[in-house]
């Protein structure tokens, strides 16, 4: 099937032709019964791996009841991109689920769930970033089932989570805080560790986060009664790799295609499953894994979506409103390179270390918690193998780091690299911004073009 | 000027910086005149310590990791090549790795200041300094309204605030303002003396209450018996624009002590006296007191 970008309606035609799929599937329209009416202003990939995935993205809330009824314990991993959940699934019987993925759910409700009105309502207003709407479904307690236990990270993370996560606290619903130090730069005298980059870290901030992780190892080994074995963590260190390495491939498949063999909005779910697994780690791999396939299958038969000539955009931080990923195609430009702020989960976790310190290395990656100049060296070293051609900033309304990272990044990227820089802010429902986000788009490609 | 450091927090000691041989300069002691407008989705507190950095014409400048706007400020201020030390300051507080983190931060910061060509620390001196420091006692007050501050710190525009508070025959009772009396340490001289890392640890970090902790619950217990001992009347709670840190408590703040309560939001370019709304909202305030 030659590869388009379609309705949720023509999606669904797809509904009994694909043999083989999970009992999750089915016709993509019951979520706009329930409320996904976004679904309906989004186009999608045609393929029946794309039916899969937002089947998959969708059902998590019922995936999560299912699995609270099988006696699983649900473990909430708050402010956390890719290491507490690596260790919830190294356990049996035990997943992990990301309480602020309710970030998107004003944008997929297109606000009718009223998240956003309860937040305000506990005085969290617009004045904080769209994960305030995890507030709002801690208070419903209709977009998920409350976790058994909830593990935070705090330290170098925005204000936002923080004091949200601590609100959440405050009503009830106790968390087992974690201390993510500030990754700084090692001084000359300081014994260094690298990190999954290779750049080098201090040591001894290493050790802390070891310190912490072995706390948090004895934590779950008498919540959940299993003991978490260095054996069991090296076991779901692997199988954590494993999915890490099919969204490298990816990424680097769709990155480096000569046009558009995945839309950008199938791009960022995929990245999204990568740091949580969607609450099922058995079936991420398997349509991550699909989704390779396909887009392999499209370089190699010269499969593209639209023209060949789409501005190479490189993209930062994750968009409020998933239309405008749409739009990003539909203004002749495609995704070459991303930075959603979970880059660090692509990288292998070192399998020949102590589970523990490899975790602790993990998370050390993370560029949110070092500072807006190191993550701008991570993209720019991106945008050079990849060949983007400019670079498109999204600002996250209220969030405590948006004011300072836009201009270190932009003014690094055009140092460095010499491409031209947008920052355009994307709201959850984002519908009285789009002239002024489709201007700054295309004038974004017309600068491209006359360089 | 080259003898001076300018610090930021309430977890940094000025104490440890004196005895390196510096004379430290609180960024609040400053002028704040020569900030005039503050940028979008930036805390203007923040912002204006960045000024005052800017500004500075000494050895060094210390800032805190204390919340994400000022760790992130002090990037910013970093990319101007000046001497800065950003301390690590852990939100967590009730595991030993936090405070082994705050021990080694406190190290680092000896090393820094040696390296920015102070001295090696004079303990001794440490201990002196800290006898001569007394807590101060609670205002004396006779009849009129008592009253919590609280919100961002206190800077010298807020002398209007509290002129405007004591037209309306009040006064404030308890500073708990993010540098009031809550961040005056509590420090055992015989503890020092013997082991001066892990008293000022346990003084200027652990037993720190303080809004931004993760918990806070430590912020509330010693408020809540403050307020009582004090008998307070009613809380003021003063945020800065786009502080989530203590904007996302004022519910809470509210719901606990069951007090009258009036929040506002204000910049630091505007000083309460100009500000006709909240004189009107002060009023209103003290009318229904
Ligand atoms: S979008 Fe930014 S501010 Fe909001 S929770 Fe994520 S990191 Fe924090
Ligand atoms: S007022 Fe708020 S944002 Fe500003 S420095 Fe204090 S805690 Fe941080």
């Amino acid at each position: 099937m030659k590869p388009k970008k379609v309705t949720v309606e023509k999606l669904d035609e797809l509904h009994g032709k694909t043999p083989g799929l999970p009992a999750y599937c089915g016709k993509l329209c019951r979520h706009i019964d329930d409320g996904d009416h976004r679904l309906t202003k989004l186009e999608f990939d045609n393929s029946a791996i794309s039916y899969r995935l937002w089947n998959f993205l969708l059902t998590e809330e019922d995936r999560l009841r299912e699995a609270r009824a099988a006696g699983k314990y649900i473990i909430g991993t708050m402010k956390d991109l890719g290491t507490i959940p690596v260790m919830t699934y190294s356990i049996p019987n035990t997943i992990a689920f990301y309480p602020d993925g309710a970030w998107w759910i004003p944008c997929v409700m297109e606000l009718s769930g009223g998240l956003l009105l309860e937040a305000d309502n506990l005085g969290i207003d617009e004045s904080f970033c769209p994960v305030r709407a995890m507030l709002g479904a801690f208070v419903t307690e209709k977009h998920f089932p409350l976790p058994d236990l909830l593990i935070c990270s705090s330290g170098a993370v925005c204000d936002d989570f923080s004091a949200i996560a601590q609100r959440i606290e405050a009503m009830g619903h106790p968390i087992e805080w974690w201390e993510m130090p500030h990754i700084r730069k090692p001084t000359p005298e300081e014994k260094t560790i690298p990190l999954l980059d290779g750049s080098p870290a201090p040591k001894i901030q290493h050790e802390y986060l070891i310190d912490e992780f072995t706390r948090l190892r004895l934590l779950l080994q008498e919540k959940t009664g299993v003991e978490v074995s260095d054996k069991i963590l090296s076991a779901g260190i692997k199988r954590s790799n494993k999915i890490r390495q099919l969204l490298h491939e990816l990424r680097d498949t769709v990155f480096l295609a000569e046009g558009i063999v995945l839309p950008a909005l199938e791009l960022l779910i995929a990245e999204m499953l990568a740091i949580h697994y969607c609450s099922d780690i058995d079936e991420t791999e398997i349509i991550l894994q699909e989704m390779v396939n396909e887009v392999k299958n499209r370089v190699a038969n010269g499969f593209f979506i639209g023209n060949k000539s789409a501005t190479k955009v490189f993209w930062v931080n994750p968009v409020a409103d998933l239309r405008v990923m749409n739009m990003l195609e539909e203004y002749g430009c495609r995704l070459c390179g991303t930075d959603f702020m979970f880059t660090h989960a692509l990288d292998q976790i070192p399998e020949d270390i102590p589970p523990l310190e490899a975790l602790a290395l993990a998370a050390m990656s993370d560029s949110m918690t070092s500072g807006s100049t190191q993550r701008a060296a991570r993209i720019c070293k991106d945008i050079k193998k990849i060949g983007s051609e400019a670079l498109i900033i999204s600002k996250i309304p209220g969030a405590s780091h948006c004011a300072f990272e836009g201009k270190i990044i932009s003014e690094i990227v055009k140092r460095e690299c010499g491409i031209p820089v947008i920052e355009i802010e994307v709201p959850p429902m984002a519908d009285v911004m789009m002239m002024n986000i489709k201007t700054k788009i295309k004038t974004l490609k017309e600068i491209v073009d006359i360089l | 000027m080259k003898n001076k450091v300018l610090y930021s927090s309430q977890y940094i000691p000025p104490e440890w910086i004196k005895i390196h041989g510096f004379q430290p300069v609180n960024m609040i002691s400053q002028n704040n005149n020569a900030f005039q407008e503050s940028s979008e989705g930036v805390c203007p507190y923040a912002e204006l310590m960045f000024k005052q950095a800017e500004l500075f014409d000494g050895s060094a400048v210390v800032f805190t990791t204390r919340c994400d706007q000022m760790r992130r400020i002090s990037e910013l201020y970093s990319s101007s090549g000046a001497k800065l030390f950003l301390m690590n300051i852990p939100a967590t507080w009730q595991n030993q790795t936090a405070i082994g983190i705050y021990k080694d931060e406190l190290k680092r910061l000896s090393s820094f200041l040696i390296q920015t060509g102070g001295t090696e620390p004079d303990f001794e001196n440490l201990v002196t300094l800290f006898k001569n420091k007394k807590r101060p006692d609670p205002p004396k007050v006779g009849n009129e309204k008592r009253i919590a501050l609280m919100g961002g710190p206190a800077i010298d525009f807020d002398s209007g605030l509290i002129n405007l508070i004591q037209e309306h025959s009040a006064k404030i009772c308890l500073d708990a303002t993010e540098i009031g009396e809550l961040a005056i340490p509590d420090v055992n001289l015989k503890k020092l003396a013997d082991d001066p890392y892990s008293e000022l640890a346990i003084a200027y970090f652990a037993n720190m209450p303080d809004i931004a902790k993760r918990p806070n619950k430590q912020f509330y217990e010693h408020i809540d018996e403050m307020v009582k001992q004090r008998n307070i009347d009613a809380i003021i709670v003063r945020t800065y624009p786009w502080c989530d840190i203590w904007h996302a408590e004022i519910p809470r703040i509210k719901e606990l002590f069951k007090l009258p309560l009036l929040h506002f939001t204000a910049d630091v370019c505007t000083s309460p006296k100009n500000d006709s709304r909240l004189k009107t909202r002060l009023k209103a305030f003290f009318e229904i007191l």
